[in-house]
């Protein structure tokens, strides 16, 4: 033990001795792990950002599908299954988007009712007249509205119609409320152009949770046109798309991965006369090829742990300070209203561990036999000048 | 005198070097030499530089292994021994001062001292302590915070010796070490190794300068030339 | 197939494990056939040298197969929310069984790795290279495991599908409804604890016996307890050590003690396992060589190392293993 940490010791002053080419070489590896650590803080985080919204959601929620496609669905179907044990009460929900000529983006609006009662308001309060609305942060930017100011919609009529703001939403929620209007139930099914009678969706509360697999196929059963969805189910295909997200961007950046091995490989091999006579010196005062290898190693490991620290830290200040400018474009999906980005700090000791594997791993690998070529100089070799 | 006073420290056998075996830049260094090392000796090994003694001092002081042929340093047969094994008893027996000395100029004189004791189980105390008397008996503590790279050439010479007996070697080997320096120099030199002679360590120098050859310290003298020993005296 | 942070990391970790494993077998394979301990040629001193490369070569293998081992566990289960029914890790294994093969491969390698390194720093410290080919053959062993272990996590993640909403209807009503189970079966502790118990003190018996004695037999007693050892404390970890954690009767899986609701506790108790029981198993296997001259005094010095290790980590593996027994509040209820 003592052996190691006195080569260790010698390792961290012989680094201090090549600040250039270390610290290069540390400057290309920090990058290399700040982006894939952005990558996967940024992921994470909108993960956990969707998962907190679903607490406050339905156990259960049923559409009608006709030829494979969503349509509304009779407020009656809830009344059948608001019957059915363990259910605890069903909600018509009336939802839709809208497409707003001036500022060229797609809106949701949705009917206020039980389901809103998770979602924060920062500033007044919920719709309760035809003539109100509350507006997320997105929409309140682009109309430039604030609580007692107007918004002008386009309905399902094509006519414009002009809404009081009394409330608007702020982050956390912001991922789901950004581009949302909200209005009283009646006016969203009016303003939507849903036929009488019928709701976009039904949200169904479940008092217990094992009872929800079962209460979806009686409800499947019962009508067999519905789709019933499970909250779990939705958090499972959240989670699947996003994971399938960030393994598709570090995917596209493993040409990138591999360029900083190359440049690993490349520098490890190009020692210095200096460095190589050094070697020389080390193995003839009596240092053997494994001694050496081992003084390797250790300056491999300070200039992977120091390239992990700095890029980690860069990574958090990218994602979580700044709101990772440079990564949103690549996320953004079919809404020009994205929400600007405010990730909670939050790391995963797994998350840490999985960036460190996908970085260290590769750059030990590809110093391996650089490392043993420069330790197996013979000792004489010196003698012999 | 103890049989084990009596017994030679290192004993070379029909010892052969040969250099790129069977290809056409062969070259033969060593062709069959036995001669024994013994406690307390001052020997030098002389020869016209390309004679084969530096090949012949690099196998006595277990840096390479021989073609063919025994080397023993005390009972232990070494001339086969792995890499690591032979690594570990030279850093028992000998010290090495070279030629060009091979001091890390970026280093100060303390760790270029302590070098050979990083691969060791000793504590970080023992290893400054020996660095200590060791800069201490060569008078450079003085110097001991410069780098290696900035001091005097007479300094740098003391602090090769230094690290060559920082092991506390039993044999200390010394290969043309007056090539490069004045008469001053390889005089002091010469003092400092009596010294340590009168101490009881043994010495072997490889050389062809007259004024190591000549020195009163010398107790025996092989004359090397083409790989082997042509001329044996003991003054 | 899974597009996932963690997979991605695994594929290329073993990727690399099979990359530096093959190159060590190629060498391997060069250096035992001009092999000539008697000669000095510059030809013998190149795969002298070359041996220090080998050793590398299986020592960075080993450290990424055990950074390997731990990202699969977590990442494993951290796949688990993407199938209906499962609750941990074992939910994510049973969805495509493959998996279970990928596990036993990655804890092959992290207990036959060990065992090559001390064989390999033997063999370079004894000076004459005595276990040289036994040491070469060994690691002809291990790189088929590397690729077996390759293979079989590359078709582990290319078969499973999360379960998730398609077009038609909810994932409920899919084929994969019902595939998967959460737990693994479990042996009842009322007949595992007391094997497990007897088996501890038999096993430390004869790790002191061994240490006081030094008598071969009693080496060899020590190497075959070793895997019997491993098997008994995998078992009572599965049947009552994860339950005691986990304060809940009904659940076995073993996995969750690596997360942090349970302070991470399967790490120190996994490792301190597979510590005694990688030392316990050296001394036995030595007993082939151990007469070498060469060999003789390294390989007593290096076996008082060995089995004081292995006391010492048994015994905290023990503490880890009876600290949920003693302090928890379902310990008794169970027996």
């Amino acid at each position: 033990m003592r052996r190691h940490l006195k080569i260790l010791d010698f390792a961290l002053a012989s680094l201090q001795r090549r600040p250039f080419k270390n610290w290069a070489i540390i400057a290309v590896y920090a990058f290399t792990v700040a982006v894939v650590a952005s990558v996967l803080f940024l992921t994470q985080s909108i993960r956990r950002e969707a998962a907190q919204l679903f607490v406050g959601a339905p156990e259960l929620t049923v559409q009608r599908m006709v030829g494979g496609r969503h349509v509304p669905i009779d407020i009656g179907v809830g009344e059948t299954i608001a019957a059915f044990p363990s259910v605890v009460g069903v909600e018509p929900r009336f939802w839709g988007y809208t497409y707003d000529a001036v500022t060229e983006s797609t809106i949701t609006i949705m009917g206020a009712g039980p389901g809103m009662a998770t979602i924060d308001l920062v500033e007044g309060r919920l719709p309760t007249r035809p003539t109100e609305s509350a507006i997320g942060a997105g929409v309140a930017a682009m109309w430039g509205a604030e609580v007692g100011g107007e918004v002008i919609l386009v309905d399902a009529a094509t006519t414009g119609v002009l809404y009081e703001v009394v409330g608007t939403f702020e982050s956390p929620s912001d991922i789901l409320t950004n581009d949302l209007v909200v209005m009283t139930a009646e006016e969203a099914a009016l303003f939507l152009g849903l036929p009488e009678g019928k709701a976009t969706d039904l949200a169904v509360r479940v008092a217990n949770d094992n009872e929800i697999d079962t209460i979806a196929a009686k409800v499947k059963r019962a009508f067999p046109d519905s789709r019933p969805i499970t909250r779990s189910e939705v958090l499972r295909t959240y989670d699947a798309v996003f994971h399938w997200r960030s393994g598709m961007m570090l995917a596209v950046f493993s040409g990138g991965l591999i360029a900083f091995v190359i440049l690993a490989w490349d520098k490890a091999t190009g020692l210095s006369a200096e460095e190589r006579r050094e070697i020389g010196i080390l193995k003839a005062v009596g240092w053997d090829t494994g001694d050496v290898l081992e003084l390797k190693m250790w300056e491999g490991v300070v200039i992977s742990s120091t390239s992990l620290i700095l890029g980690l830290i860069t990574a958090m200040v990218h994602v979580f300070v700044l709101g990772a400018p440079l990564l949103t474009p690549m996320l953004r999906g079919w809404s020009v209203l994205f929400p600007e980005l405010h990730p909670t700090p939050h790391v995963d000791p797994y998350l840490l561990f999985a960036i460190g594997f996908l970085t260290v791993v590769p750059y030990v690998a590809a110093t391996v036999a650089p490392s043993w070529k420069a330790a197996v100089t013979d000792p004489d070799e010196v003698v012999r000048g | 005198m103890t049989a084990a006073a009596e017994s030679p420290l290192v004993r070379v056998e029909d010892v052969t070097k040969i250099y790129h075996l069977g290809a056409p830049d062969e070259v033969r260094a060593v062709r069959g030499i036995s001669m024994t090392v013994s406690r307390g000796e001052v020997l030098v090994i002389e020869g016209p530089s390309g004679s084969g003694k530096t090949s012949l001092l690099t196998i006595i002081g277990c840096m390479s292994r021989p073609t063919s042929g025994q080397v023993l340093v005390g009972d232990r047969r070494v001339s086969r021994l792995s890499e690591t094994a032979l690594t570990s008893i030279r850093r028992e027996t000998f010290g090495f001062i070279f030629q060009h000395l091979h001091l890390i100029p970026d280093l100060t004189v303390k760790d270029n001292v302590m070098l050979p004791l990083f691969p060791t189980r000793m504590t970080v105390p023992e290893m400054e302590d020996r660095v200590d008397r060791a800069i201490r008996s060569m008078r450079i503590d003085h110097r001991r915070s410069a780098r290696a790279g900035r001091i005097s050439g007479g300094e740098q010479q003391r602090t090769a010796i230094a690290r060559a007996l920082v092991n506390e070697p039993t044999i200390v080997i010394a290969d043309e070490p007056t090539a490069h320096l004045d008469s001053e120099l390889s005089a002091e030199l010469l003092d400092i190794l009596a010294e340590l002679n009168r101490a009881g360590t043994t010495i072997i120098f490889a050389t062809h300068d007259p004024r190591v050859i000549e020195h009163p310290i010398v107790s025996r003298r092989l004359v090397v030339r083409d790989g082997i020993i042509v001329e044996k005296t003991s003054p | 197939m899974i597009l996932h942070p963690g997979v991605l990391g695994l594929l290329i970790g073993s990727g690399l494990v099979v990359a530096l494993m093959l190159a060590g077998a190629v060498i391997g394979v060069r250096v035992l056939s001009g092999w000539d301990p008697s000669s000095a040629s510059e030809h013998q001193l190149a795969l002298e040298r070359r041996t220090y490369l080998v050793s590398v070569l299986v020592s960075v293998a080993l450290w990424i197969e055990i950074g390997s081992a731990l990202l699969f566990i977590h990442t494993v289960d951290d796949l688990h929310e993407l199938f209906v029914g499962a609750m941990c890790a074992t939910g994510s294994l049973n969805a495509n069984p493959v998996g279970w093969w990928v596990l036993a491969t990655k804890a092959a390698m992290v207990l036959l790795f060990p065992v090559w390194i001390a064989l390999n720093r033997l063999d370079q410290r004894a000076g004459d290279y005595p276990v040289v080919r036994l040491k070469y053959a060994l690691l002809l062993a291990l790189t088929p495991i590397a690729l077996a272990d390759f293979v079989l996590q590359l078709r582990y993640f290319r078969g499973i599908e999360p379960d998730i909403i398609t077009s038609c209807c909810g994932s409920l009503f899919s084929e994969s409804s019902g595939k998967v189970t959460g737990d693994v079966v479990s042996l009842p502790a009322g007949l595992t604890f007391p094997t497990f118990a007897a088996t501890s003190v038999i096993f430390l018996a004869a790790l002191a016996w061994t240490l006081l004695s030094r008598h071969p037999a009693s080496k060899i007693v020590v190497t075959f307890l070793s895997p019997l050892v491993l098997a008994v404390g995998l078992i009572a970890i599965v049947s009552f050590i994860s339950v005691a954690y986990y304060e809940l009767p009904t659940h076995h899986c073993p996995f969750d003690l690596f997360q942090a609701g349970n302070l991470y506790v399967g790490y120190p108790l996994v490792t301190s396992l597979v510590v005694a029981v990688v030392a316990a198993f050296l001394p036995g296997i030595f007993l082939p060589v151990a007469r070498r001259t060469s060999l003789g005094g390294l390989i007593t010095k290096s076996e008082r190392t060995w089995l004081t290790l292995s006391i010492a980590a048994y015994s905290l593996f023990i503490a880890f293993a009876a600290w949920p027994l003693v302090f928890g509040n379902l310990a008794w209820e169970l027996m």
